[in-house]
């Protein structure tokens, strides 16, 4: 049984693989950690062996950006809450982050 | 009140309790303590149109008439600016320019004729990312050499190009390494791992180039008035914050590393518009979620182990010294260049192609005269057409 949105993902994924958009990455969560230094990490239900050679310190449930089959950072959350909270600053507005889909304005 | 409004914090606080119960395991509550955030941090809050609309009203009241270009010089950020109709949603002063952003566009023509000659010797496996395939050469591209049968394939990551060399024992297998300090670590980390299992029929052609030396020749370019640098959030993850920090103190240009959702490069145009007003050169950081200040230090040891710097030709900024990365004389072995006895073809321009002063900043994909007519995405002349990253694809995309 694939993982809910498994379908939906897989021609994104291939694409990003044919075209292979320069400097993008994508965030990833790492499941399991394999021997010499690879990692097992989950992209929206896509999951795929990738190297953290470049990140020796990622640990199980670390998201990471994955670029070319390796992770290149470990992603900070406390820095995206503190990023969220000087635009909300700047722009006056007071938006929950974390409001479900549907309460979202038009 | 109405429950709907009340209802999602309670869901949120069940759904942790019952979690934290149902796995007391510490990754589980690592992971439980990290959603939140990371959550936000892709699908919803960095999308948030009503965020989005804060700061286009913060950059319109900001900008105050002021004219001021403002160059990206990533590829992602150039789609980016397209697929989230940016450009439109800025007051009439202040342009968005497309810089030397886009590895692809960037390779001159000697690299792409010098990837063509070798995929075109005998039992070689030529293997690069997607975006090479259409590139055109002087008189042919990768994607060309395949269609007559040479062995060139697309691969995700350098590390395909290894397991392809392993199952390959007899055959060379050659990686036409194209990209910039975000792809040279893991073409470092693979030449290591090849060194380490003792592959000796892998070989990698360098075309990877370093950022800081084109912005320099931007920023020192008197035809060209940049009132600030949306620089590029991948790149700056390998560098940190200081690979930039000449851009403010000798050129008094204003940087923001910026990431890639619509409400990252928002922030990152209100920021430089709000120093570029204020007259303040600064290099800050937008996109702290990934980019530490130090960048990467392992990946940058890898870099420097494997590659020294060295002189190379950027499509449009011509030769620039150590703007690319060569092997160093202990990984001489897996270069691809001292391995085959190659020769290149006469380098020969696309007629009418101005993709060089594109890249520059220099003009609009509009102001060149193929662009549209005879350049189109079904049939492109040049590099910036070819690329889904370029400016001229990326304008007739999503204009």
């Amino acid at each position: 049984m694939m993982p809910k949105g498994y379908y939906r993902i897989v021609p994104i994924l291939r694409s990003i693989q044919k075209r292979a958009f320069m400097c993008l990455a994508v965030p990833g969560e790492i499941v399991s950690l394999e021997s010499n230094g690879h990692a097992l990490v989950d992209m929206s239900g896509v999951r795929r062996d990738i190297s953290i050679r470049l990140t020796p310190g990622a640990q199980i449930g670390d998201y990471v950006l994955i670029h070319a089959g390796f992770a290149i950072q470990i992603i900070d959350a406390t820095e995206a809450d503190e990023t969220l909270r000087l635009i909300d600053e700047l722009t006056g507005s007071d938006i929950p982050y974390n409001e479900p889909s549907n309460g979202r304005q038009p | 009140m109405s429950r709907h409004l009340a209802s999602p914090d309670i869901a949120v606080e069940a759904s942790s309790v019952a979690m934290s119960e149902r796995q007391a395991g510490c990754t589980e509550m690592r992971r439980a303590m990290r959603q939140d955030g990371v959550k936000a941090l892709h699908s919803k809050a960095f999308r948030d149109q009503s965020r989005a609309r804060g700061l286009i009203e913060a950059i319109h009241r900001f900008s105050a008439d002021r004219t001021l270009n403002l160059m990206e010089v990533c590829g992602t950020h150039t789609m980016g600016i397209g697929r989230y109709g940016l450009r439109t949603a800025m007051p009439t002063g202040i342009n968005l320019l497309s810089g030397p952003g886009c590895p692809v566009c960037v390779t001159a023509n000697r690299d792409i004729d010098r990837a063509v000659a070798i995929a075109r010797i005998d039992q070689v496996i030529l293997t690069t990312f997607g975006d090479m395939m259409r590139v055109p050469g002087s008189s042919s591209s990768l994607g060309a050499e395949k269609a007559l049968g040479r062995d060139v394939r697309v691969v995700y990551s350098p590390l395909d190009a290894l397991d392809l060399a392993i199952s390959h024992p007899n055959r060379p297998v050659v990686f036409a390494a194209v990209g910039f300090e975000t792809t040279a670590p893991a073409i470092a980390a693979t030449i290591l791992e090849a060194r380490e299992r003792h592959v000796d029929n892998f070989f990698i052609l360098s075309m990877h180039k370093v950022t800081p030396p084109a912005l320099r020749s931007i920023a020192c370019d008197p035809s060209l008035r940049i009132d600030g640098f949306i620089l590029p959030g991948h790149v700056s993850t390998i560098t940190g914050v200081q690979a930039y920090r000449f851009l403010a103190d000798e050129y008094g240009i204003p940087g923001v590393i910026t990431g890639f959702e619509p409400v990252d490069i928002l922030e990152g145009i209100t920021m430089l518009i709000r120093m570029a007003i204020s007259g303040e050169s600064d290099i800050r950081n937008a996109y702290r979620r990934g980019v530490a200040s130090d960048g990467n230090l392992t990946a940058r040891g890898l870099v420097d182990k494997v590659f020294k710097p060295c002189t190379t030709t950027w499509r449009g900024l011509g030769e620039l010294p150590a703007s690319g990365l060569c092997l160093r004389n202990e990984f001489l072995p897996f270069d691809a260049g001292k391995r085959f006895d190659i020769t290149v073809e006469p380098t020969r321009e696309p007629a009418g192609c101005r993709c060089g002063d594109i890249l520059r900043g220099r003009i609009d994909p509009e102001s060149c005269p193929l662009y549209k007519t005879i350049c189109t995405p079904e049939h492109p002349v040049g590099p910036c057409m070819v690329s889904s990253e370029g400016s001229c694809a990326a304008r007739i995309r999503y204009c």
